[in-house]
């Protein structure tokens, strides 16, 4: 390749990238995209941490991980979402290792209960816009999944479409024979019509034994007043690493709200990227991210209000124990045309150890006068006075500590909107505060 | 049932109690009061066990137990309630949690079934309800927005869910309309037995026409300087405190 000389990408990687080409018969947009993307990356290499977006992740030991891409497997034993319990829905659609697990998945029921709408290979999708969303602000890892993205899946809403229920999304990873140093790169691409209504809950779990990287990346593309509610729950286990992008585009009137949950890992990066693009659209995120032992975990956040009278909120919340690492970037972009703009933000953390540490990065980019911004940040120990009060009446300090810190989380859980699955949460949480970890490990699960 | 000696006691570093003592008998309602900054909190927080005070000399027994060797938890488990004069707020736990929490702990300790959450609903309904509480309060976070009459309410209530057998109220009427106290003195009389024993905290002899003692202290200068009948109560209604602090400064 003659661009290989003057590329930043190492030599390997650029001809992993080569070898991971969208195979003959591949949709013509799948090649475009995966062309462009690679292109990007020869000329731009991957995100370091001299990158200004970059500053709190260290990415160096995940570039190893990139040489191959996660081959196909089957996992075995009970589904994921059995294991954990999960409130009863079994997963509509389950991808191991990036590519759709048709035996374990249920899309054909789903569809049933759903005519008009679609859910599929997103390679099958003939003229959607995949890629639109995350191409505005989506870095080097959107474009590396962009590039290598095997075929993941798409779902389409029509107009004034109701979703019976939550719709559930499992990625997961599986061994593929050969080693653990590889990547998967989940993929999930969601269209609602105009006025159409959605729960979605993207849950991803990671196999001990699987590739140790994921790249995720999920695009939603909301049509005038359409209103998903998007519960995104990262569960891998401890020494897992997971980069993600969620990119979102708002038109007239729609909303988003974003429930982002993340059990920590060895490195957690989330960068999430909202783009509202006409007047009344409405962004509405709650984070939370429950961190241990040396776990680290980067939200990055963009929104962009290009028009008047938008609106975002976010709340992201981190419970970090031992000496896990949380940072979190907002970025307010207020366009000049953005007028009555309002753009809200807060980062609050609760250290439950000398040793957690956070960083908080506020960026509110303002260019237009009329607007209401404000951002934000707490960091703070349990409040002993509050213990003190529950331990008078009878409750002992470990589990005054336990309420105090679900407490904390209540706002985000409860921005899920859906008890059963709030109640998920919180018992996630509870389980992870008693020392659990939520590897997707099969066989392990309840007999059943 | 409680019998405090020399109890000396401070907040930071300002002694705040100073040798005071204190017999409650089981069975009888027993008032403190005193004047503002007296110490009267400060002494219920001893006994509650609450972090923000030090104890520097004396001892207190409950029930035959060294209470000050008890955890917080431990003493509420053993009967021990004290309705704070200033209830904090916690958001993010509902008031039925925080009852049902309790409850189960204060059953565990004594060797009985926890209740189901339905039976536990069924109960908090009700005293809620004795108490004249919306039982939407119930779902609520504990005193999160409550007015001060409500968060004594919120006392008094977490007061008949736990049934301790030593009561301490921290000017539980302070904040409250007539009507208000004569609804939580009811809650309290309903409590009273042979069994248990209260201490009443006020500033004022007001609520003592709605709960009678059975004998009144005055706390000052750090100690017990009077302890009498009824009929105190209603001297210091009359003549105030001024006339003590040359009794309490007499008897050092
Ligand atoms: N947290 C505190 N820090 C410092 N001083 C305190 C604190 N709490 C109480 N005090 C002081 O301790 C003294 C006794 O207070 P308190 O027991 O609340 O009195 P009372 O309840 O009789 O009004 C007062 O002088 C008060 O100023
Ligand atoms: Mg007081």
């Amino acid at each position: 390749m003659t661009t290989a000389s003057a590329s930043r990408l190492e030599p390997h990687l650029a001809a992993a990238l080569a070898e991971d080409a969208p195979p003959a018969g591949s949709p013509a947009w799948r090649v475009d995209l995966a062309a462009a993307a690679r292109e990007r990356l020869l000329a731009d290499g991957l995100p370091t941490r001299r990158d200004e977006d970059h500053l709190y992740t260290d990415v160096r030991p995940l570039g190893p991980l990139l040489a191959r891409r996660a081959g196909p497997a089957r996992r075995a034993g009970p589904m994921p979402a059995d294991r954990l319990h999960l409130s009863p829905f079994a997963p509509e659609a389950v991808l191991v290792n990036g590519r759709l697990d048709l035996a374990a998945s249920r899309m054909d029921a789903w569809l049933a209960r759903h005519g008009g709408a679609w859910l599929g290979r997103i390679t099958s999708l003939a003229d959607a816009p995949v890629g639109r969303a995350l191409s505005t602000r989506g870095g080097g890892w959107a474009a590396l999944n962009d590039a290598r993205f095997v075929d993941g899946l798409g779902v389409r809403l029509p107009a004034g479409h109701k979703t019976a229920g939550p719709l559930v999304v499992v990625h997961t990873t599986a061994p593929d024979g050969i080693d653990r140093n590889a990547a998967a790169f989940p993929r999930l691409y969601v269209e609602a019509g105009e006025g159409a209504e959605a729960l979605l809950v993207e849950i991803h779990l990671a196999d001990e034994e699987g590739p140790d990287l994921v790249d995720a990346a999920t695009e939603i593309e909301l049509a005038p007043g359409a209103r998903l509610v998007h519960l995104r729950l990262q569960l891998q286990h401890g020494a897992s690493r997971h980069v993600a992008t969620t990119a979102a585009r708002l038109s007239r009137d729609s909303t988003y709200r974003l429930v982002d949950v993340t059990f920590g890992g060895a490195t957690h990066r989330h960068e999430i990227h909202a783009d509202l693009l006409e007047a009344g659209a409405d962004l509405d995120l709650s984070g939370l991210y429950v961190l241990r032992d040396t776990d680290h975990a980067d939200t990055h956040v963009t929104v962009d209000h290009r028009v008047a009278h938008g609106t975002s909120r976010q709340v992201v919340k981190g419970i970090l124990d031992d000496r896990a690492r949380g940072a979190f970037t907002g970025r307010v972009l207020v366009h000049p045309d953005a007028q009555q703009t309002s753009g809200r933000q807060a980062h609050h953390a609760l250290l439950l150890s000398e040793g957690a540490r956070v960083d908080t990065r506020p960026q509110l980019e303002i260019y237009a006068d009329d607007v209401q911004c404000a951002h934000g940040a707490t960091v703070g120990q349990l409040d002993e006075e509050a213990l003190g009060y529950l331990q008078s009446r009878a409750i002992g300090r470990e589990r005054a500590r336990a309420l105090l810190v679900h407490a904390f989380a209540h706002e985000v859980v409860q921005a899920i909107g859906h008890e059963a699955l709030a109640q998920d949460v919180h018992r996630l949480l509870a389980e992870r505060l008693e020392g659990a970890h939520f590897e997707d490990a099969p066989g392990e699960g309840p007999a059943s | 049932m409680l019998e405090i000696q020399g109890l000396s006691a401070r907040v930071g570093e300002k002694p705040i109690l100073e040798g005071l003592d204190l017999v409650v008998p089981t069975g009888e309602v027993h008032a403190v009061m005193g004047p503002n900054g007296s110490g009267k909190s400060t002494l219920a927080k001893v006994l509650a066990g609450h972090p923000s005070v030090e104890v520097t000399a004396g001892t207190v027994r409950y029930l035959g137990q060294d209470l000050l060797e008890l955890d917080p938890e431990e003493r509420a488990r053993e009967g021990v309630f004290l309705a704070f004069q200033y209830p904090i707020e916690i958001p993010g736990v509902s008031n039925s949690t925080l009852l049902r929490e309790g409850l189960n702990a204060v059953r565990a300790h004594r060797g009985e079934k926890p209740l189901d959450a339905m039976d536990f609903l069924k109960l908090a309904r009700a005293h809620a309800a004795k108490l004249g509480m919306d039982p939407t309060m119930l779902g609520r976070s504990v005193n999160e927005g409550f007015s001060g009459g409500e968060k004594k309410r919120n006392e008094v209530l977490q007061m008949l869910v736990l049934e301790p057998r030593l009561a301490v109220l921290d000017e539980t009427d302070s904040g409250l309309d007539i009507d208000a106290l004569k609804v939580v003195a009811s809650g309290v009389n309903a409590l009273r037995s042979p069994e248990r024993a209260f201490l009443v905290i006020t500033h004022y002899q007001r609520l003592l026409d709605h709960i009678v003692p059975d004998v009144v202290h005055v706390l000052a200068g750090g100690r017990i300087v009077r302890t009498g009948d009824r009929s105190l109560a209603l001297e210091l209604e009359e003549k105030g405190y001024g006339w003590l602090d040359t009794t309490a400064g007499a008897a050092r």
